[in-house]
């Protein structure tokens, strides 16, 4: 008995000192090399959103590398803290905390699933900690959350509810848009979501919806609902959906309007695989996206060029996204004059103004969303290009 | 103390993690201790978090009695359900649990009122480590004085064999679903606790992902004994952040040890203490191989 509560006793100083950690150097006040500002980055690297997480590790760290070969923020270097949630609530929780109390970061970025940012959000509130969301679309990030107050949180991360109505109001610019039909997938949150989102802008750009078609995730044969929608001879159709269903939508689109019809897709449309899925009927897409590769604005371009240097493939919205949002995170520390003090930190991100990034001229609403200009696209040669 | 309150400050949601863990590998242990595989489990903790975090957010339900009001629900719910799948055996009734906990979902995803998809957002954070760690050791204390009773023989004796503990006149039925409902029960505090502690719940937290890993737990903690699924929902729960500085490939380690647990102590981690023993048994040809 007495050997066994040894080894027990053993375990668990194990399992402690591996769990504490090294304590944080303090920032030293004497003069000198500043010390390092750190910045955690909490991200799903392992997990259901593993394919994501990677792309922001690489826009991030390329943003910091960038930023340090400039001087870094008044000489201090930014070092990214970089730590994987699994895709897991409770985890990211844990890493949320383990940023603040223990790595004692300046302000985080991430994560990468609502979800997760659910459970993560609320404890950096409560610590009074700047976070930029840069991947969440969904509503309740920031602005108004159901944990109570959010003001610490900031979204570079385009929601659908800019990106939907900006891609429909181009269209009916345009098209001159009269009569739709709406389609969306009725089992799947995002997607009933952006139906939702469609039907208020039609509404308020005075379009009318003649039929709402409901689909499920596991359709295969659209040809009954796309045959419905025809009966209706609309301007164009509506639809929400993810990347599964939209080529699927699309191709049975081009097979019965051999003239061509205009389908106005959800974020679930803006996938490069969606384009090699639909083929020939591609073309018919307009999607409002944050993102614009081919954009020939010299920050994107630069940013883009880059990219491929270092890491030799093309960023993906996820990429820029969090490159953004770490440049926005730096200028804000530089303007606030002390990286170390929240407060300030937080003022001058509010205080975020027409900052030229990749996405674009990016500042933040009094609500802390992103505004930033929606590119509105479609589909030509296999590539998405900008509508009008 | 300095030290702790440090440790707890980074560490407070894996801790509290651990001790509900712990409360459902237990929930899940007490019928496999009557022999009964059941993976009914991830949905009664959702009976239990949905039930409390509802009944507190929309009808300020003091937190002990909403989690009281989620686990007799879940109780409720298992009665009937006990009624009916107590007709199968072996792996019949686990699918048929795992097909309860697939439709229970699907309503979580559907009906308004539990948030579909998105889940149930801004729970508030009331739930204490004293909280979980009390309710673990009142559960762990009362299944381990069970074991000598009246009813933990009958259980013990219908695992063995059922035939025979029913021609011993134990009423097989009743005793297979009073395990059933009394896991139940437990599990759904533990999603009470859960719910609680975490700020958000969704329909994905409940499915048969965590009715696996709940099984898992106790499996591999060793179901000899009450200390069995404690030490496997420590340990697998604890992994996953002690091996975090193995940064991507922690993952692979944790898969290693896991394989390595089953492999040399197929019968759980609590048999560690009797595997010295076991092989000087086996070595004089007196034991089997365990």
């Amino acid at each position: 008995m007495r050997t066994r509560l040894s080894a027990v006793t053993a375990v668990i100083a194990v399992l402690l000192t591996a769990c504490g950690g090294t304590p944080s150097t303090q920032p030293s006040a004497s003069t000198g090399p500043k010390a390092d500002i750190k910045v955690g980055l909490a991200i799903s690297l392992t997990g259901a959103a593993n394919i994501y997480g990677p792309s922001q590790q690489n826009g991030a760290k390329l943003a910091m590398d960038q930023i340090n070969a400039a001087g870094g923020v008044d000489g201090a270097k930014i070092a990214l803290v970089v730590e994987d949630d699994a895709s897991a609530r409770d985890q990211g929780i844990t890493v949320f905390r383990k940023l603040i109390n223990e790595d004692k970061v300046a302000a985080i970025l991430g994560p990468t699933l609502s979800g997760v940012a659910a459970g993560a959000h609320p404890v950096a509130q409560q610590a009074g900690l700047p976070v930029i969301a840069i991947s969440n679309t969904g509503v309740g990030i920031v602005g108004k959350c159901d944990y109570g107050a959010c003001d610490w949180i900031f979204r570079a991360s385009l929601g659908e509810e800019t990106a939907l109505p900006a891609a429909l109001k181009a269209a009916k610019d345009k098209l001159n848009l009269k009569k739709v039909v709406l389609m969306f997938e009725s089992d799947q949150k995002f997607a009933a979501d952006g139906a939702d989102i469609f039907k208020k802008a039609a509404a308020d750009n005075g379009i009318t919806i003649a039929r709402t078609i409901p689909y499920k995730t596991a359709d295969v044969d659209f040809s009954a609902f796309v045959t419905q929608a025809k009966g209706e001879s609309p301007d164009a159709i509506l639809a929400s959906g993810l990347a599964g269903t939209a080529s699927k939508v699309l191709v049975e689109v081009g097979k019965q309007f051999p003239q061509g019809l205009r389908v106005v897709g959800s974020n679930g449309f803006n996938s490069p695989a969606v384009i090699t899925a639909a083929g020939a009927a591609a073309p018919n897409m307009i999607v409002g996206t944050a993102w614009n590769k081919a954009s020939t604005d010299k920050t994107n371009a630069d940013f883009v060029k880059a990219f491929k240097d270092k890491y030799g493939s093309d960023p993906d919205q996820f990429a820029t996204q969090a490159y953004t949002a770490m440049v926005v995170l730096a200028d804000a520390m530089k303007r606030s004059g002390n990286a170390s003090d929240k407060a300030a930190l937080k003022k001058a991100l509010e205080g975020t103004k027409d900052l030229a990034t990749p996405l674009g001229a990016f500042s933040f609403t009094p609500e802390h969303d992103v505004k930033q200009p929606v590119f509105v696209m479609t589909v030509k040669d296999g590539q998405f290009v900008p509508f009008n | 103390m300095d030290a702790l309150a440090d440790f707890l400050r980074v560490y407070q949601t894996t801790v509290g993690v651990i001790g509900i863990n712990a409360l459902l590998a237990l929930s899940v242990w007490l019928t496999l201790y009557a022999g009964q595989l059941t993976l009914g489990n991830a949905a009664f903790m959702a009976i239990g978090a949905y039930g409390s975090a509802l009944l507190g957010m929309r009808m300020g339900v003091p937190f002990p009695l909403g989690l009281t009001l989620g686990a007799l629900l879940a109780a409720a719910l298992a009665l009937p359900l006990g009624l009916a799948v107590f007709r199968l055996r072996g792996v019949y009734l686990a699918i048929a649990t795992i097909g309860f906990g697939e439709v229970l979902r699907v309503v979580l995803l559907t009906v308004p009122f539990t948030g579909k998809a998105l889940g149930l957002n801004g729970i508030p954070a009331i739930t204490e480590l004293w909280h979980i760690y009390l309710s673990l050791a009142v559960v762990a204390y009362v299944l381990w004085r069970v074991q000598g009773s009246t009813v933990g023989r009958a259980w013990a004796a219908i695992r063995e064999d059922e035939i025979a503990a029913a021609s011993q006149g134990i009423a097989i039925r009743r005793y297979k679903l009073a395990a059933f409902v009394a896991g139940a029960a437990i599990a759904a505090w533990a999603g009470g606790l859960s719910a609680h502690l975490n700020f958000s719940i969704e329909p994905g937290d409940f499915g048969f992902t965590r009715a696996v890993q709940i099984l898992v737990f106790a499996v591999v903690g060793g179901t000899p004994s009450v200390a069995g699924p404690i030490v496997g929902a420590t340990l697998l729960t604890a992994l996953p952040e002690v091996l975090r500085p193995l940064k991507e490939y922690r993952d692979i380690f944790a898969g290693l040890i896991l394989m390595g647990v089953i492999i040399y102590l197929p019968r759980g981690l609590v048999t560690l203490a009797e595997l010295r023993k076991t092989r000087r048994l086996q070595e004089i040809g007196v034991a089997d191989v365990a």
